[in-house]
């Protein structure tokens, strides 16, 4: 036992090697952006905000027993461009009601985006301050949220949406939860 | 030489003129809170408080915009009367425990946490049973042939006082 010992001794830097090569090569794969949101499975943080055109009050409890999705972009956001042609086929494809949240934006500047890349939303909140956007603990803009009939959080997701991001886990999820009595 | 003199100051001049304007940009100071104490809250928060969407930044270093508005947000929480730590309670509700620089202890950083300890113990266990080997060798564990040389030596250290 005691030789046996001896023998491997020179062998234990290797295997702390090993190990720490087996660790480093399972962080590579994460990825460093990802961060867990607290707000997850838990109630939806209340707002009162103006619509876009100014014209009425938009709140989270007019959105009281629907299931939607709060999309929070600006015109200022590069990364918005790239997944908003897929919001636009979903609200064409699905009956889910899109809220889009305009963080930190100018009226005029978000008016004219619309018009130019299209308009998926049923409303549109206005955030000038960002003060929403902090008690949703946003970000990184775009981001979206998944909202259920009793207004908890479901699902977040950082960043442009993709297709198969839409497709995999938002529209199995919403489908679930609609049918989920509130 | 002489024009030497004059040229190493207007360098300096100019450069600091140069970056003046970037000194200007860093951070616009937010008003002084009523307190001493709540005035050090802040601080400590806004050091402590990381800025999400810089690299390794706290609200103190970065000048990003969502770092502007949480140092806002911190500045105003405490001016209302807010401890430290239920600032830290509503950060970490909505941005989750990365915001915080000092990752508190709970199930997933017990790893995290206890590794030095575990590493200053390990250390520790490695140097006694090092001494312990060193201590028990030795004297004790000369060969046959290693004590006939040794007291071989000896006895002509004795026949050399003879001379």
């Amino acid at each position: 036992m005691n030789s046996l010992h001896k023998r491997y001794k020179g062998l234990w830097p290797f295997i702390i090697f090993c190990a720490l090569s087996v660790l480093l090569y399972i962080a590579l794969g994460k990825n460093p952006e990802h961060i867990p949101s607290p707000l997850i499975g838990k109630s939806a943080p209340e707002f009162m905000l103006s619509d876009l055109e100014n014209q009425f009050l938009l709140s989270k409890k007019d959105m009281q027993g629907q299931v939607w999705l709060l999309n929070v972009w600006a015109s200022w956001c590069v990364a918005c461009v790239e997944e908003h042609p897929l919001l636009n086929n979903l609200s064409d494809s699905s009956d889910v009601q899109i809220v889009g949240l305009n963080y930190k934006d100018e009226q005029d500047d978000a008016k004219k985006w619309l018009e130019m890349h299209g308009n998926p939303y049923s409303f549109i909140a206005v955030d000038k301050t960002g003060n929403v956007g902090i008690d949703y603990g946003v970000y990184g803009v775009p981001e979206t949220f998944l909202i259920d009939k009793d207004g908890m959080i479901q699902y977040k997701h950082i960043g442009p949406l993709t297709q198969e991001i839409i497709f995999h886990q938002i529209i199995p999820l919403i489908d679930l939860l609609q049918k989920q009595e509130s | 030489m002489l024009l030497n003199r004059f040229i190493s100051p207007l360098i300096l001049v100019v450069s600091i003129v140069i970056i003046l304007p970037v000194i200007g940009l860093a951070a616009e100071p937010l008003p002084d809170l009523p307190t001493f104490e709540q005035q050090k809250t802040y601080d400590r928060l806004i050091r402590e408080l990381r800025c999400l969407v810089c690299k390794n930044q706290n609200l103190l270093d970065s000048n990003a915009e969502l770092a502007t508005d949480l140092r806002k947000k911190t500045h105003q929480l405490v001016s209302e009367g807010k401890s430290y730590e239920e600032v830290v309670v509503y950060m970490t509700d909505r941005f989750g425990t990365f915001v915080m620089y000092r990752p508190p202890l709970m199930f997933s950083t017990y790893a995290l946490w206890s590794l030095p300890f575990l590493g200053l113990l390990l250390i520790l266990f490695l140097i006694i049973t090092r001494i312990r080997k060193r201590s028990q060798s030795g004297l004790l564990e000369l060969g046959k042939n290693e004590r006939q040389t040794a007291e071989d030596l000896l006895n002509r250290r004795k026949g050399d006082s003879f001379l």
